[in-house]
C-alpha cells in the first residue's frame, strides 16, 4: 500500500555549506553544525512515510529540529534538499480542483500557487501559538471561512452552515461565531485552529505543539477533541510534541529527532517502552 | 454657490489664480529680483534644487518667487519642469574624494588630516534675532567685507583634497566588508525612468531619498535616533563643497568636466554584527544637492535604517520610508482631498444609510 | 492628417503650443507610456508599472490620467474632460485647459462626439463605442490596499491569485453589517483572473465596465501604475450568491432640471432646513435630456 506522505532526505540548512557538509553532516555527531563552515543544519536527511489514517508522532527537545520539519511540510520554510510526495485522491473538497496535482510530483517542486492550493485543500495546520495560525481581529467564524473562500466557496449561507458545524465538532458554542478569537481562552483559540484547518476535509493534520502552555486540563480537553476527531474522520495525522504522554496519547508510530536527525523510529509503545537510542533512553527515562 | 456650478466654474478658477497673484504683489515693496532670491537665501534655493530634482539655481529661485515663498509648490514647479526636458545622458560617477570643499567636519575624531573646517555654518551661532539686519544697505556691506578681509594676511591655502575618514577606518579593517553589494560602476538604474519596486536595490533608494523632501526625511530619521530604531550614529564626515560634473566623449571615450554643482555629503557610522559575529562599522550615506546639512543627515541615517536585517520600527521599513519622502506626491495627495468628491460621498451615503435601514429592520423584528 | 503634417500646416501656426514639444511630454516619455498601454490591454486588469513623470498639475489630481491622454491624443482628436460627471468642475477645467494649451485639440461637452474622454470618478451616462477611449483618473490602483498595506506583499498576491483576505474582508463585512459597505472604488475581477480597482467610480457605474465596446485606460500617477479593460472584456464585481451585488439605490428620487429616473443623481441640501433637491451628476446628458424634453 502506497502511503500518504512519504518525505525523502528533507534536509534545511543555515548558511553557505562548504565541501565538507554539502553532502550533509558528517556521521553521527554531537551537534547539528557543520565544524567546518559553521553552517547550521536544522534539519538533516529526515525521510520517513506516514500511511492513510495513521497517527504518526515526532518528538525531541528544543532545536531537534522538529518545528522546522513541520514548517517545510507546511511550506512555511524553503527546503535545502529533499522530496515530498502525496498519493491520495484527496477529500470531497478536492476532487475536482485543477491545481491540485496528480500523484508522483515531488511536492516542494510546485509553482507557489500550486502550493497554496494543495495547502488549502489537502491538509491544515495547527500552531502551538495561535497568533501563528489565526487572524486575531476576524471573526472565529470568518478565520473558517478563509479557506473555505479560496476553495472558491461564494454562498455566504453556506459558509457559515460549514463553519456552524466545524464549530460545533471543536465543541466551541456556535453563538461565538462572530466573535474575534482573541477575545477567547487559549484552549478555545486551539479549537478554532483545528476547525479552520478541518475546513476543506483534508487528508492530513499537521499538530505543531499543540497543547504545550495550556492548562492541564485544557490540555485534556484538547487532546480528546483531536482522538474524537481522528476516530470519526479518519484523518492522518502528523503530532510534533516534546511531550511524552501527548505522544503515548495520541500516536501509534513515534519518529525521534535530535539535532535535525532522526535517530530512532518505530510503534510508540514499543520506543516509549523499550527505546534503542541513548538519547531516547535518556529522554523516556527523564520523563516525570 | 459651491464651485462647482452649472456654469461659471471656469471663471471662478482663473479668479482664484489671479487673486493669488494679487495676494504676492499688493504690497509696496518693489519686486523681487530672481537674483536677490539667488543670492541672499541660498539655502532655501539649494533646498528647492534638492527637492525639485533639478540643479539650476536661476530657475529655483524663479520657482520660489512664483510659489510666493511655498517650499513644496516651488519644488512642484521646478519638478514639473524637470518632465520637459530629455535625458540627454549620464554623468561619469564622481568620487567624492574630489569634491572643491568649502567645509568638512568629522564628530568620529578630535583631529583629522587637513583639520576640521568649520566653513559657512550657522551651528556655532547664538539664535539671536538681528535687528539691525533690517537696516541692511549696500555700505553696510561693503564695510563688513572690508573688516573682514582687512587682517587677513598669509593664510594658508586649503588642501586640494582631504582623505576620507572612512577610508582611515576600512584600512584598519574596522569597517563592514560590502564589496560584494556595490552597484556595478557602469551605471545606475535612474529612478525617474521607471518606478520602484520593492526590495529596492541601493542606488534606487539613495536616488529616492536623495529627491526627498527634507522634513519628512527629518521626521522619519528623527525618530530613529530618538529610539525608534537603532542606529546610533556618529557623524563620520560632512562635507561640503563643489564636486565636478564629468561626461564621456561619445567618440573619444576621453573624460571632460563640464561643470560643478554643490553638494552636501554626510557619511554617518554605526554598529552591525557580521555574519560572523565579529562588531563593525557599517556606513549609512546621504547626498544631495547644494548645502543641506538636515538632508544629508537624515538620508545617511535612513540608509543605514532601511538596511536593518529585522525592521521592527517604521524607519527601518525600505518600503514605508521610500514610498513616503517624496514632497511632491505627498503634497499632491494631501490636497487631492480638497477636490470635489461628492459622487464617492454619495455612494458612502448610500451604503450608510442602507445598512442603518437593514439594522433598524432586524432590530424591529426582534421587537 | 498625421503629427508631421499638423506641425507644419497652418492649424499648428493657429494653436501655437509654444516652447514645449507637442502634447507637453517628449517623445520618449510618450513610447514608454505607449508601451506600456499595449501591455496593460494585453494583461486585462493587470497594473503595469511606468516611469510616471511630473506635470504642472499636482500629484493626486489627475497626473496619471493626464501622462495617457497626452500620449494617446493626437492633433485630429476631440476631447471632452469630467469630473464628478461634470464639465465644469475645477478640476476639469483645469485639466482641459492644459491638454488644449499644449495641443492645440478641440474641447467638447457631448459625450457622443469625443474621441476621448478623461474622467475623474465617474462613467458618462451614454454608452460609448469602438471609437472610443475612456482615461480615468486613479488615486489608489491597488483593489487590495484595503487589506494589506505593503505593495511587495500585494503585488505576490497578485501574482499567485491569492485573494482570500479580500473575500474575507468582504464576509466579514457581511457578518458586521448584513450588507457589503463599499461604496465607490468596489474591487471588480476582469478576465476572470486580476481583481482591479475600477478608480472612485459610484457602483452605479460598474456594470457599464462589463463587455463594453471602448476601451478603458487607467493610469495612477503618483502610485504609477497603468492598467486597462480591452473592449468586450468580462468584469464582474466581487458578490456572494445570496449577496449580490447592488448599485446605489436612490429611492424613486428625480432630477429637477430634465426629471430622470435613470441617472446616477447628485444630492444637493437648499437650505437650512436640510430640504434636499437632486440633480443629474452627468450635468452634460442631463442639459442634452432637458433640452431634448422642451423641444
Amino acid at each position: 500500500m502506497k502511503p500518504l506522505l512519504r518525505v525523502k532526505n528533507l534536509t534545511k540548512k543555515y548558511g553557505e555549506g562548504c565541501p565538507a557538509c554539502t553532502a550533509g553532516l558528517p556521521g553521527e555527531q554531537e551537534s547539528n553544525i557543520c565544524q567546518t563552515c559553521g553552517t547550521v543544519f536544522a534539519c538533516s536527511g529526515v525521510s520517513f512515510d506516514l500511511l492513510a489514517g495513521e497517527v504518526l508522532g515526532i518528538v525531541g527537545e528544543s532545536g531537534s529540529g522538529k518545528s522546522t520539519l513541520i514548517k517545510l511540510l507546511n511550506f512555511d520554510l524553503p527546503q535545502s534538499q529533499g522530496e515530498l510526495y502525496l498519493s491520495c485522491k484527496g477529500g470531497p473538497q478536492s476532487a475536482s480542483h485543477p491545481a491540485v496535482p496528480v500523484n508522483g510530483d515531488n511536492l516542494f517542486t510546485l509553482s507557489a500557487y500550486q502550493k497554496r492550493q494543495l495547502k488549502n485543500f489537502l491538509w491544515g495546520i495547527v500552531y502551538q501559538s495561535p497568533h501563528l495560525g489565526l487572524k486575531m481581529n476576524v471573526s472565529a467564524g470568518g478565520n473558517i471561512a478563509e479557506r473555505l473562500l479560496m476553495a472558491g466557496w461564494r454562498n455566504v449561507g453556506k459558509i457559515r452552515e460549514r463553519a456552524s458545524m466545524l464549530l460545533a465538532k471543536t465543541e466551541i458554542p456556535v453563538s461565538r461565531m462572530d466573535e474575534p478569537p482573541k477575545n477567547f481562552s487559549g484552549g478555545m483559540q486551539q479549537r478554532v485552529q483545528i476547525a479552520r484547518a478541518l475546513s476543506n476535509e483534508p487528508v492530513l493534520l499537521l499538530l505543531d505543539e499543540v497543547t504545550t502552555g495550556l492548562d492541564v486540563s485544557v490540555q485534556a480537553c484538547v487532546l480528546d477533541l483531536i482522538r474524537k476527531l481522528h476516530r470519526e474522520l479518519g484523518i492522518s495525522m502528523l503530532v510534533v510534541s516534546h511531550d511524552l504522554s501527548v505522544i503515548r496519547l495520541l500516536t501509534t508510530r513515534t519518529l525521534v529527532m535530535r539535532h535535525g536527525r532522526v535517530v530512532e523510529s518505530g510503534l510508540t509503545d514499543q520506543v516509549l517502552e523499550d527505546p534503542q537510542h541513548p538519547y531516547t533512553q535518556l529522554l523516556v527515562s527523564s520523563a516525570l | 454657490m459651491a464651485y462647482v456650478a452649472v456654469k461659471g466654474g471656469r471663471v471662478a478658477i482663473e479668479n482664484a489664480a489671479k487673486f493669488l497673484e494679487h495676494e504676492r504683489i499688493k504690497g509696496r515693496s518693489a519686486p523681487l529680483g530672481v537674483d536677490q532670491i539667488k543670492d541672499q537665501l541660498p539655502l532655501l534655493v539649494d533646498r528647492i534644487m534638492g527637492e525639485g530634482s533639478l540643479y539650476a539655481p536661476d530657475l529655483a529661485a524663479l520657482a520660489v518667487k512664483q510659489a510666493s515663498g511655498d517650499l513644496l509648490e516651488a519644488s512642484f514647479i521646478l519638478r514639473a519642469y524637470r518632465t520637459t526636458q530629455t535625458r540627454l545622458g549620464y554623468s561619469v560617477p564622481a568620487a567624492a574624494g574630489e569634491m572643491r570643499i568649502i567645509r568638512r567636519i568629522s564628530a568620529a575624531f578630535k583631529d583629522i588630516p587637513g583639520g576640521q573646517v568649520l566653513g559657512p555654518t550657522p551651528d556655532y551661532t547664538l539664535r539671536l534675532m538681528d535687528f539691525g539686519l533690517a537696516d541692511d544697505s549696500r555700505t553696510k556691506r561693503r564695510e563688513f567685507l572690508h573688516s573682514v578681509f582687512k587682517d587677513i594676511c598669509d593664510s594658508e591655502d586649503l588642501p586640494e583634497t582631504f582623505p576620507k575618514i572612512v577610508e582611515m577606518l576600512r584600512t584598519e579593517n574596522l569597517l563592514e566588508d560590502r564589496t560584494e553589494r556595490h552597484v556595478g560602476a557602469v551605471k545606475a538604474n535612474d529612478l525617474t525612468r521607471g518606478s520602484i519596486t520593492f526590495p529596492a536595490s541601493r542606488d534606487v533608494a539613495l536616488q529616492s531619498m536623495a529627491r526627498g523632501e527634507t522634513g519628512g526625511l527629518l521626521l522619519l530619521a528623527y525618530s530613529n535616533m530618538r529610539g525608534y530604531g537603532n542606529v546610533h550614529p556618529t557623524v563620520g564626515e560632512l562635507r561640503v563643497g563643489f564636486l565636478p560634473v564629468k561626461v564621456r566623449h561619445p567618440y573619444t571615450g576621453d573624460e571632460h568636466t563640464i561643470g560643478e554643482v554643490k553638494a552636501t555629503e554626510a557619511e554617518i557610522i554605526s554598529h552591525a554584527m557580521t555574519p560572523e559575529g565579529t562588531p563593525k562599522f557599517t556606513l549609512g550615506y546621504g547626498l544631495c544637492f547644494g548645502h543641506n546639512e538636515i538632508k544629508a543627515i537624515s538620508m545617511a541615517v535612513l540608509d543605514r535604517a532601511i538596511q536593518t536585517e529585522e525592521p521592527e520600527a517604521p524607519s527601518e521599513d525600505q518600503e514605508f520610508v521610500l514610498s513616503h519622502v517624496d514632497g511632491i506626491e505627498s503634497m499632491g495627495f494631501c490636497n487631492h482631498f480638497k477636490l470635489p468628491h461628492y459622487v464617492t460621498f454619495q455612494s458612502s451615503l448610500d451604503r450608510t444609510r442602507k445598512t442603518q435601514e437593514v439594522w433598524d429592520e432586524s432590530e424591529a423584528v426582534v421587537d | 492628417m498625421n503629427l508631421k503634417q499638423w506641425l507644419t500646416s497652418d492649424l499648428h501656426a493657429e494653436r501655437a503650443t509654444g516652447k514645449y514639444s507637442f502634447a507637453f511630454l517628449d517623445e520618449g516619455t510618450k513610447r514608454e507610456i505607449r508601451r506600456k498601454i499595449l501591455k496593460a490591454i494585453a494583461i486585462p486588469g493587470y497594473q503595469v508599472p511606468f516611469g510616471s513623470r511630473e506635470l504642472p498639475i499636482a500629484r493626486g489630481w489627475g497626473t496619471g490620467g493626464l501622462q495617457i491622454t497626452l500620449t494617446i491624443i493626437g492633433p485630429r482628436d476631440i476631447l471632452k474632460v469630467i469630473d464628478q460627471g461634470s464639465d465644469d468642475s475645477v478640476n476639469a477645467v483645469n485639466i482641459s485647459t492644459f491638454v488644449t494649451r499644449v495641443t492645440g485639440v478641440t474641447l467638447t461637452t457631448d459625450t457622443t462626439e469625443a474621441s476621448i474622454i478623461q474622467t475623474r470618478h465617474r462613467i458618462p451616462e451614454e454608452p460609448m463605442n469602438e471609437d472610443q477611449v475612456l482615461v480615468l483618473q486613479v488615486p489608489i490602483p491597488e483593489a487590495l490596499r484595503t487589506v494589506e498595506p505593503s505593495e511587495e506583499e500585494t503585488r505576490r498576491m497578485h501574482a499567485e491569485a491569492d485573494y482570500s483576505a479580500l473575500w474575507l474582508y468582504l464576509y466579514e463585512d457581511i457578518i458586521r453589517y448584513r450588507e457589503i459597505s463599499i461604496g465607490a472604488r468596489y474591487p471588480v475581477t476582469v478576465n476572470h483572473r486580476y481583481i482591479m480597482d475600477p478608480s472612485p467610480i459610484p457602483r452605479w457605474d460598474i456594470p457599464k465596465l462589463h463587455r463594453a465596446k471602448n476601451l478603458f485606460l487607467f493610469c495612477a500617477g503618483r502610485e504609477k501604475r497603468i492598467y486597462a479593460i480591452p473592449p468586450h472584456t468580462d468584469v464582474r464585481p466581487l458578490e456572494f450568491q445570496d449577496y449580490p451585488f447592488r448599485v446605489e439605490d436612490f429611492k424613486g428620487a428625480v432630477c429637477c432640471r430634465c426629471g430622470s429616473t435613470a441617472t446616477y443623481l447628485d444630492e444637493i441640501i437648499e437650505d437650512e432646513t436640510g430640504a434636499r433637491i437632486y440633480l443629474c451628476s452627468d450635468t452634460a446628458y442631463c442639459a442634452k435630456t432637458a433640452e431634448e424634453q422642451r423641444a
